[in-house]
């Protein structure tokens, strides 16, 4: 515990913003969980467990409608953030750090500043990588049921998107693209975050500002011009946007904190706290943007 | 001074081919269906009209006859180009009434067969996206098709039609 929490405090602020972002991702899971079994014993009394638990239970609606403004989160969520996580910190140490989503955006800002030398990396400079494609016929899952490549190892691509890490299972994987403006052919009339439909092969595929997404009210479309890959949900017609990928990694399932219901935010299915990263539930984003009745901001509420 | 397409057929069974006008706006092309299309003018002064809807450019005379030119950029929402000597005043029949867009060039006729044509992404709650009629990969450059029928409502054209 000792070493955990040193190493905790050895984390510099971008990384402990984007663990607490991950953590709150998670949250609504816990929170919803709570809810239900206190429904079932007694209304009355779940009510007054609302009551007393108000600050360790922020539902998906309040945890957006506060993020609008970060300045209001107070320390009792920071405190119960990083239960969640498991670190254990003081309060003391909580108070130096800002439990709001402003530390996120600053550590996003700040690397995205980095970006030109990023993409410069050689790694990234393969042109488009395109992967064999999954054979297996896809089934579909419940918003509860556990995912099904992820009953054992398995292996998953990082990228990043902004500052966030986040990972695809390179089962569903589609490929992997170069973007730029010439390729990109935007439709008028389509959301801010549809970013237009790119030929890829036999695709058109329609590419996604993955940063509206997974950070809708802390981000207005200014990462646009740093998107210079898209990757394929599955073998889909959708692509995410993002502005690096990185290295493959191996991942037990043990390792994840996984969502036991993707309802809510179908599109992701769990964080991983080794990694930093958010694991994207591919057919569940699929199944969002293809249903047109969801509607991006009618899906995030 | 006005450029006529000469129009030709190529239907098959099952598979009609079609064939569309495309034109730039902005960055994009788009295409119309050619059989709506009567000429292509170069730009020539539009006479603004008072108290006209927001989408509606002004009136050029044709021959005689007074033709309504739609904004086209300000109909689909996208930042009004400058004009320039490719600028063009396409004169399309939509729904038995005749009027003009203004589109920044006209490029060429495509055929293209109706199997080649795909849905529009339909994820657009805007009221402009109803103007889609699908996209299509043709010469490493995509389409973006319109359905003139949906470009205005009945009111709108009867509002046009009083100007």
């Amino acid at each position: 515990m000792k070493e955990t929490k040193s190493k905790e405090q050895a984390l510099i602020g971008p990384q402990i913003a984007v663990q607490r972002y991950l953590d709150d991702l998670l949250q609504e899971a816990t929170t919803e969980q709570a809810d239900d079994q206190a429904v079932i014993e007694d209304q009355n009394t779940a009510e007054e467990f609302d009551s007393s638990e108000e600050t360790d239970d922020i539902d998906e609606s309040e945890e957006l409608d506060d993020a609008d403004e970060p300045e209001d989160v107070d320390e009792s969520e920071a405190t119960e953030a990083s239960k969640v996580s498991g670190f254990g910190l003081s309060d003391d140490e909580l108070s130096s750090l800002d439990a709001s989503f402003k530390d996120f955006e600053e550590a996003i800002s700040s690397q995205v500043n980095g970006l030109s030398d990023a993409a410069e990396e050689p790694h990234l400079a393969q042109p488009e990588l395109e992967l064999e494609p999954e054979q297996e016929p896809v089934k579909k899952v419940s918003r509860t049921d556990p995912l099904p490549w992820a009953t054992g190892r398995f292996e998953c691509l990082l990228f990043y998107v902004g500052g966030l890490k986040m990972a695809v299972p390179l089962v569903e994987l589609g490929g992997i693209f170069q973007s730029s403006k010439d390729k990109l052919t935007s439709i008028f009339g389509q959301p801010n975050w549809f970013m237009g439909v790119a030929n890829v092969g036999e695709f058109n595929l329609r590419t996604v500002d993955t940063a509206l997404w997974v950070m809708p009210n802390h981000y207005q479309g200014e990462m646009k011009e740093n998107f210079k890959f898209v990757i394929q949900l599955d073998r889909s017609n959708w692509g995410v946007a993002c502005e690096r990928v990185a290295e493959a990694i191996t991942l037990e399932p043990s390792q994840v904190k996984w969502r036991s219901d993707r309802s809510k935010r179908p599109w992701l299915a769990g964080t991983v706290i080794d990694h930093m990263c958010a694991i994207l539930d591919v057919q569940g984003f699929i199944e969002l943007l293809d249903d047109p009745n969801n509607g991006f901001r009618r899906a995030v509420k | 001074m006005a450029t006529s397409i000469a129009l030709k057929s190529g239907n098959h069974t099952d598979d009609p081919m079609l064939q569309w006008v495309t034109f730039r706006l902005e960055h994009e092309i788009y295409g119309v269906n050619v059989m709506q299309v009567k000429e292509v003018l170069r730009y020539s002064e539009v006479a603004p009209v008072p108290g006209a809807p927001s989408f509606v450019l002004g009136i050029i005379h044709l021959r005689g006859t007074v033709v309504t030119v739609i904004d086209t950029c300000q109909r689909f929402g996208l930042p009004s180009g400058e004009i320039t000597d490719a600028t063009r005043i396409m004169i399309l029949e939509v729904e038995g009434h005749v009027i003009g867009i203004l589109v920044d060039a006209v490029s060429e006729v495509v055929y293209l067969r109706q199997s080649e044509i795909e849905p529009s992404p339909s994820v657009g709650n805007d009221e402009s996206s109803k103007f889609i009629q699908g996209v299509c990969h043709k010469n490493n450059i995509l389409l973006i098709l319109v359905d003139l029928d949906k470009l205005l409502s009945e009111d709108e054209w009867s509002e046009v039609g009083t100007m």
